[in-house]
């Protein structure tokens, strides 16, 4: 499985794109790209409009970095929305995903 | 000089390819003479070896090259092909076919014949049937297909008046939408009749400046099976064009419950002409009926599966039917439940095993995931209480079934629009 991450930096913004599909084999791999691109900037948003399959393995990296109030981006109506509101990150999804 | 005598072979370039060895001289001992014979014997030997091996390499070049523009050879579920060239030394002609699978899951379809046979032929052949395959995987509809390479064979000589026959096959739809190049029409047969493709039929390739490339769309219902061919299968001396195809469609009718594979060895049989010397392709694609095979598989406790079991279940849900957004709503259910079997039913031991089987009701479709483990109930805080939580939430029940020598968990989810 390959996941694939593009990091761009805009002021202190730093936008995450993530594709491919995230599981309990390379969740750790999402894990580690979440922390890089921390360290180029403080307020991240994770653009998973690329993300074709979410399992909780992945909502749980996600989880712990909800204390930097990040920005997760989803192609509107897709399972990958719907798995976030599941998991309660809802609150955290960008206005035009939902 | 005694008993035995050996020469070397040595080719041009001083690499040694072989010996020749003389024993036991019938009277006396080997002499002058003897050697100088022998390493001429040799030398001529070495000429002969040489000329094979060459033979030999520039043989599996021209296969590999030949086998290069040929269609693939692994088809997709449900496909089947005929091919063979007319009688020669060629493996390959100018008719071809090819099938490819497309980004959405549905499949490109292509059958042609180029004006022709021989390796000429078949060098258009490989061009066409190349360009053909790049813009059908670009998602060319048929009709935008066959207009691009009209443009595409004006290049080409030899590619002139070539027939293409090209089709997109939405298994899922049950549907195939489709163009005809000049070509032969294609036939289904849907369980009681036979219809032919007769509604999008124009001119050949590049024959005229412009022309107008239809499309048209007819339905693939469960179990029918669609033939495309080329003129080989249909046509008999003296005979015209339609009797060949209702000899075809016949077949086609005589034989339903033979599989694909069966059905191209029956069609080839019955339907090509002994005496027919040119080259023959023909592809048969079944529709699967209704009822689609329980699906059962046993997989290592390793998360690395997950992807492959995916791919999997994503295919069989996709012949049986399932709609695309219930696709995804079973797919994550299944894998939480599975990931749970593979970590903590299986603690993770990778010599353990998770299985999987699957069924499709007429209403509803059951995925039963079975591990060696104990259920351990619920941790709202932990993953693993989540992964729970989103099953249960996309599939309409979760039924859990924990005894000593293992844990099944069943996922029940309507297919009901």
């Amino acid at each position: 499985m390959t996941l694939r991450f593009t990091t761009t930096t805009l002021d202190a913004t730093i936008p995450l794109a993530v594709s491919g599909q995230i599981d309990a084999s390379n969740a750790a791999e999402f894990r580690l790209a979440i922390t890089d691109a921390l360290e180029h900037g403080t307020h991240l948003v994770i653009d998973l409009t690329a993300v074709d399959f979410l399992a909780s393995a992945g909502v749980s990296v996600l989880y712990d970095f909800v204390d930097r109030d990040p920005r997760l981006v989803v192609r509107p109506g897709s399972i990958i929305g719907r798995i976030l509101t599941i998991a309660s990150l809802d609150d955290y999804l960008s206005p035009q995903a939902t | 000089m005694r008993g035995v005598l050996a020469a070397v072979l040595t080719a041009g370039d001083g690499r040694r390819i072989g010996l020749v060895q003389l024993s036991d001289r019938y009277a006396g001992d080997f002499t002058a003479d003897d050697e100088a014979v022998l390493q001429q014997l040799a030398e001529m030997a070495c000429a002969v070896v040489q000329n094979l091996q060459l033979l030999h390499r520039q043989t599996g070049v021209a296969l590999t090259l030949q086998r290069s523009i040929l269609g693939p050879t692994v088809l997709p579920p449900g496909f089947a092909v005929h091919y063979s060239p007319a009688l020669g030394a060629l493996e390959v002609g100018g008719d071809w076919y090819d099938v490819l699978t497309l980004p959405d899951g549905s499949y490109g379809v292509v059958i042609g014949d180029v004006v022709d046979h021989g390796l000429p032929a078949a060098a258009v052949m490989g061009q066409l049937r190349s360009a053909a395959r790049a813009l059908l995987a670009e998602g060319h509809g048929p009709a935008r297909v066959l207009t691009a390479l009209d443009a595409f064979a004006e290049l080409i000589p030899g590619a002139r008046c070539a027939t293409v026959f090209c089709a997109i096959v939405d298994d899922a739809a049950g549907t195939v939408h489709y163009s005809s190049a000049g070509h032969p029409w294609a036939i289904i047969d849907d369980g009681r009749k036979h219809v032919l493709l007769t509604e999008a039929q124009s001119a050949p390739l590049a024959v005229r400046r412009t022309v107008h490339r239809r499309q048209a769309q007819a339905a693939l219902p469960p179990g029918s099976t669609l033939l495309a061919y080329t003129d080989g299968l249909v046509e008999r001396r003296g005979e015209i064009v339609d009797v060949g195809i209702g000899r075809a469609a016949d077949a086609l009718a005589r034989h339903r419950d033979a599989s694909p594979a069966q059905l191209a060895h029956l069609l080839a049989d019955q339907l090509i002409d002994a005496d027919h010397d040119d080259d023959d392709a023909f592809l048969i694609y079944r529709q699967p009926s209704g009822s689609t095979r329980p699906l059962s598989m046993t997989i290592p406790a390793d998360t690395g599966q997950l992807t492959e079991l995916r791919a999997t279940l994503r295919s069989w849900l996709r012949a049986g039917r399932v709609s695309p957004a219930g696709t995804d709503e079973l797919l994550a259910a299944a894998v939480e439940i599975v990931t749970n079997a593979i970590e903590h039913g299986s603690a993770g031991q990778p010599d353990h095993t998770v299985s999987i089987a699957a069924d499709i009701r007429p209403d509803q479709v059951t995925v039963t995931v079975r591990d060696q483990g104990r259920w351990r109930g619920r941790h709202p805080a932990a993953g693993r209480g989540r992964g729970l939580l989103i099953a249960e939430t996309l599939v309409d029940e979760l039924a859990i079934d924990a005894t000593d020598a293992g844990t099944a968990v069943q996922l029940t989810k309507s297919t009901a629009p």
